[in-house]
């Protein structure tokens, strides 16, 4: 499957979630909605071949999520809301979920193959909803491996797909092997998401 | 980062977790259920004021048959019952008594039982303790607020007398009070002299005395009395008699007769009142420090305070204890002892 093909499942996924809790994503949330599943992803077991999102202005962004977003709305699974041209000369909106696109994610519910991705990004939502969704930005800008790594300048790819250069992923096995006692026990995975916004939320309010 | 870190370790519902590692709790359920909780005190904070009460975390039971709610509290505060144990349904699973809230007793309940507690004190602080251990206080208002700092001068109502002392030191030795109408001349202010130590004395005891109810003036059936008086929970309670020695700027002057009078005094109440645990006769002595020097006494700290046994051979009763304590008007520097 190319990456924009995967990026197309990511952002129904998001979207749908998103849209459980009444909310609309904007492009820069979208991308960070699904750069915050993609950082724990791995430990969900689930393998990814996309490029990964790179540093860039406004924080962690993938072109291929931006692409299949378009793709989805041209095709009127999302329906794009409160565009707007700002001063230099940018376009802003919103994405939202149509009623086919939430019919396609129906369907990718009922399929065993999606199972882990949408539980991973229902879990991911349930926690933005408790931190606030728009917190969402400042939860990424906390997020290790993009603090990490934002000071190399944009264009600098983000890997999460290894333990060696997932931040994230590094302190949470710390943390993990911490509070179960050994190495070779068992988190699962509920409990390391909710670990995670622990750590993404812990400097949140300070 | 690592100040992250820290704060992920220091989370109530992380160190629940480690302390429970061997029972599979599931840290996102913890999480859940103190954020519940919180809601539930936020939401009921005004029917539920002030109380104290220890809400025991039951991670097990499944029951959901009395939901937990402020009549539910308030029946359980009045029938003594101040731990109540609940479930992640928010549903009470059982109640029980403890002898006290200090922190001692809490943790030693908690560590007994192996269990999480969150103990509500005035009605928006908590500490949440783990297996006996204090993991975190908060405020439900302001979660961000540090920890309460206990006050150095709070006391027990059974410990009335160490307030009393307390008042003396931190308030009366300093003039505080202004209870000097000519410091120099050792003259007291006039009108009623008695009031201006009692209105401070009740004051103070009503701000540090932290689980009992102060009363000044107070009426009874009868036409007498009483100075200051506090009911402790449960139910003792414990009568304070304020006198003053020396020359007041009305003229009016009292000397060591007044002492045994006053013991008397206390000695009727004490017949009459016999509810009263124990009481204290507190005399603010305004004389010369010769003259307080002569008064005989069973303890005392230096020209300060005297406990007398007795005065011109009339013996304070069982239930009481009576202190004169000394009213300094020089300053440290000329003071000579």
């Amino acid at each position: 499957m190319s990456p924009i093909n995967n990026r197309l499942k990511d952002v129904i996924i998001s979207l749908s979630v998103a849209n459980f809790y009444n909310q609309d994503l904007g492009r820069l949330r979208l991308q960070k909605f699904i750069y915050l599943a993609d950082i724990i992803s791995l430990y969900w077991g689930i393998i990814n071949n996309n490029r990964g999102h790179k540093t860039y202005k406004n924080g962690p962004y993938d072109v291929d999520i931006q692409n299949a977003v378009d793709v989805l709305a041209f095709r009127g699974f999302v329906s794009i809301t409160q565009t707007n041209m700002k001063e230099d000369g940018s376009i802003t909106g919103s994405y939202r979920i149509t009623d086919v696109g939430r019919q396609l994610f129906d369907t990718m519910e009922n399929n065993k193959l999606f199972k882990r991705r949408i539980s991973l990004f229902k879990l991911i939502g349930v926690n933005i909803e408790q931190s606030g969704w728009n917190n969402l930005k400042a939860l990424v800008y906390l997020e290790p491996t993009y603090c990490f790594n934002k000071v190399s300048g944009w264009g600098f790819r983000l890997d999460y797909s290894s333990l060696l250069s997932n931040d994230t992923l590094r302190i949470l096995d710390g943390l993990k092997k911490m509070l179960v006692g050994s190495n070779d026990s068992y988190m699962n995975e509920t409990d390391f998401t909710t670990l995670y916004f622990k750590l993404l939320t812990a400097k949140l309010h300070a | 980062m690592l100040d992250q870190i820290e704060t992920v370790c220091k989370d109530p519902a992380v160190s629940i977790f480690n302390a429970f590692k061997s029972s599979k709790l599931r840290l996102a359920t913890i999480t859940k259920f103190l954020k519940d909780i919180c809601v539930f005190l936020k939401t009921h904070q005004s029917d539920l004021a002030a109380m104290d009460y220890l809400i025991k975390l039951n991670f097990v039971s499944t029951e959901t048959k009395t939901k937990l709610d402020s009549h539910q509290i308030i029946n359980a505060l009045e029938n003594d019952s101040k731990i109540i144990e609940i479930n992640q349904n928010l549903s009470i699973v059982s109640l029980d008594k403890i002898d006290s809230f200090s922190n001692s007793g809490i943790s030693s309940f908690c560590l007994k039982n192996k269990c999480v507690c969150v103990f509500v004190h005035n009605g928006s602080d908590i500490t949440i303790y783990v297996k006996g251990v204090p993991a975190k206080e908060l405020n439900i208002n302001y979660p961000l607020s540090l920890p309460r700092v206990n006050k150095r001068t709070a006391r027990q109502s059974r410990d009335y007398k160490l307030a009393i002392m307390d008042f003396y030191n931190q308030r009366v030795k300093h003039n505080i009070t202004e209870h000097w109408a000519n410091k120099s001349k050792r003259i007291l202010r006039g009108g009623k002299t008695e009031d201006v130590f009692q209105d401070e004395l009740a004051n103070w005891l009503d701000e540090n005395i932290s689980d009992g109810l102060v009363m000044s003036k107070v009426k009874k059936i009868s036409k007498d009395e009483t100075d200051i008086e506090i009911i402790a929970i449960g139910g003792n309670s414990y009568l304070i008699e304020i006198k003053w020695l020396g020359k007041n700027e009305s003229n009016t002057s009292h000397d060591q007769p007044k002492i045994k009078d006053s013991i008397i005094q206390v000695k009727n109440y004490l017949k009459t009142d016999l509810k009263v645990l124990d009481s204290a006769l507190v005399i603010y002595d305004g004389r010369d420090l010769e003259k307080f020097k002569q008064l005989k006494c069973i303890d005392s700290e230096t020209n300060e305070w005297k406990q007398l046994k007795e005065c011109l051979k009339q013996k304070v009763p069982i239930r009481s204890n009576c202190y004169v304590f000394f009213l300094i008007s020089q300053s440290a520097s000329v003071r000579k002892n």
